[in-house]
């Protein structure tokens, strides 16, 4: 067993356990992963000294207390002649969804006990799972959710593991989480809400957020498409070919993702950190600053700056242009207003 | 080993090793199964429970090699507990001493 898939099951058998909890534990053993490889292990052989995955499942299990369990009601779908299918579309209205693997590889809707206003339905038709979620009394529901890193899970979606073709979700009030989920094409939007996307793989990707922050972290994808309207948008320990990002209020980060950038901001900042730069980054910042903070020199390229006001500073120097080697990789930044640096990480 | 021993070792152990400096994850269970064996994965559900009763704090530390690590720090409860687990095992291993 691999790195991913000790993680994915893990993942999927501590399925009651909040989400939360869940997402640390992950953490703290993706850190031990990290250092054990540091060391010259491989996946496999850190994979099997962790022991037998059923005794640390119920060892990390019994150290919770059921205030971190989920209390839920439980949607299964209805036995249909057609069971298969390789389409997901999910629509929400308003609630929290968390996009999960199924432990026993059928589709589960789970959710609180407590969240009986809400009508779920989810069927099969043509290759395509569709499951809707209402929320019934729309009264003063905008009070009712939050943002906050540990507000409550609503509704949980247990996916079988699979390449889908294709998933769709859309949501209108509420956070989306997708977690160990993988397929050709992923389409998520959100109206107000955080996304909150870990460990995917999709051929391409296409999100579009109106308020609230986005936050891609693990992802493998061939072309990136995220536009965030109003909230932040950070990418962090992704990979594509091409990263197309955009966000018209909120600030942008980049930290360590491999693959052509092209970031837009209109008011915020695009911060960009990583260990170098070999690819072609193309950055546009109106109102806000731009950085670039690199742990080694970028080597091989060209630094194009655009400026209307304010300081430029590419190592350290006054300039506005900087090449060095070869001059493949080129990078263009432009900005109205803000402060352009382009420089090592510890000259900060 | 019985898995009830096991347990209250490693606790015993992660307590008294947290007790000389704060670690991160991986060396503690390297510096645990470099004299008792066990497997690695035990020691993470131990941490959860030591801190969840309040004998532990974490806190992230930036490391030079990689992302941040998770840093485990023992409590001034923590130590209390640590000596009173040191109690129990020396009046216990002193017990099994006067039979093997």
């Amino acid at each position: 067993m691999n790195k991913q898939q000790f993680l994915v099951e893990m993942n999927a058998r501590l399925g009651k356990l909040n989400v939360q909890e869940r997402l640390d534990i992950q953490r703290d053993f993706e850190e031990y992963f990290e250092d054990g490889m540091r060391e010259g292990k491989t996946e496999e052989e850190i994979v099997a000294a962790f022991g037998r995955m059923d005794e640390l499942v119920d060892a990390l299990l019994e150290a919770y207390t059921e205030e971190d369990f989920v209390d839920t009601a439980s949607y299964t779908l209805e036995k249909s002649p057609q069971h298969q299918f390789s389409k997901v579309e999910i629509k929400s209205n308003v609630s929290d969804c968390i996009i999960e693997p199924s432990p026993d590889n059928e589709p589960h809707i789970l959710q609180s006990n407590e969240n009986t206003n809400n009508t779920v339905k989810m069927t099969i038709e043509n290759d395509q799972l569709k499951i809707t979620i209402k929320y019934n009394k729309m009264k003063i529901f905008m009070f009712g959710f939050n943002f906050r890193k540990n507000s409550k899970e609503r509704i949980r979606i247990q996916l079988p593991i699979h390449v889908y073709e294709e998933v769709r979700v859309k949501n209108s009030v509420g956070n989306i989480t997708l977690l160990d989920l993988q397929c050709k094409q992923l389409h998520i939007r959100n109206e107000v809400g955080r996304i909150r996307l870990k460990n995917i793989v999709a051929t391409s990707l296409d999100i579009k957020n109106e308020t609230g922050t986005t936050e891609i972290e693990n992802v493998f994808t061939t072309t990136g498409k995220v536009h965030s309207e109003l909230g932040k948008l950070s990418l962090l320990h992704s990979k594509a070919e091409q990263w197309n990002l955009k966000s018209e209020a909120g600030n942008l980060v980049v930290e360590y993702a491999t693959g052509k950038v092209k970031a837009r901001a209109e008011m915020g900042n695009i911060t960009i950190k990583q260990k170098t730069i070999t690819e072609a980054y193309n950055l546009k910042s109106e109102m806000g600053g731009i950085s670039i903070q690199t742990d080694t020199p970028i080597l091989n390229a060209e630094i194009e700056v655009k400026k209307e006001l304010g300081s430029v500073k590419i190592y350290n120097e006054k300039t506005t242009y900087y090449s060095n080697g070869t001059k493949d990789i080129l990078i263009k930044i432009k900005s109205e207003l803000g402060k352009v640096q382009v420089g090592l990480n510890n000259s900060y | 080993m019985n898995p009830q021993f096991k347990k209250g070792i490693l606790n015993l152990c992660t307590l008294a090793l947290l007790q000389k400096r704060d670690m991160y994850g991986y060396e503690l269970v390297q510096e645990i199964s470099s004299q008792i064996v066990i497997s690695e994965g035990a020691v993470y559900p131990i941490l959860r429970r030591l801190a969840s009763e309040g004998f532990l704090t974490t806190y992230m530390k930036e490391s030079l090699e990689g992302p941040a690590r998770k840093y485990y720090h023992l409590t001034d409860e923590g130590v209390q507990e640590l000596e009173k687990l040191k109690v129990e095992w020396l009046n216990l291993s002193n017990a099994v001493q006067t039979f093997i």
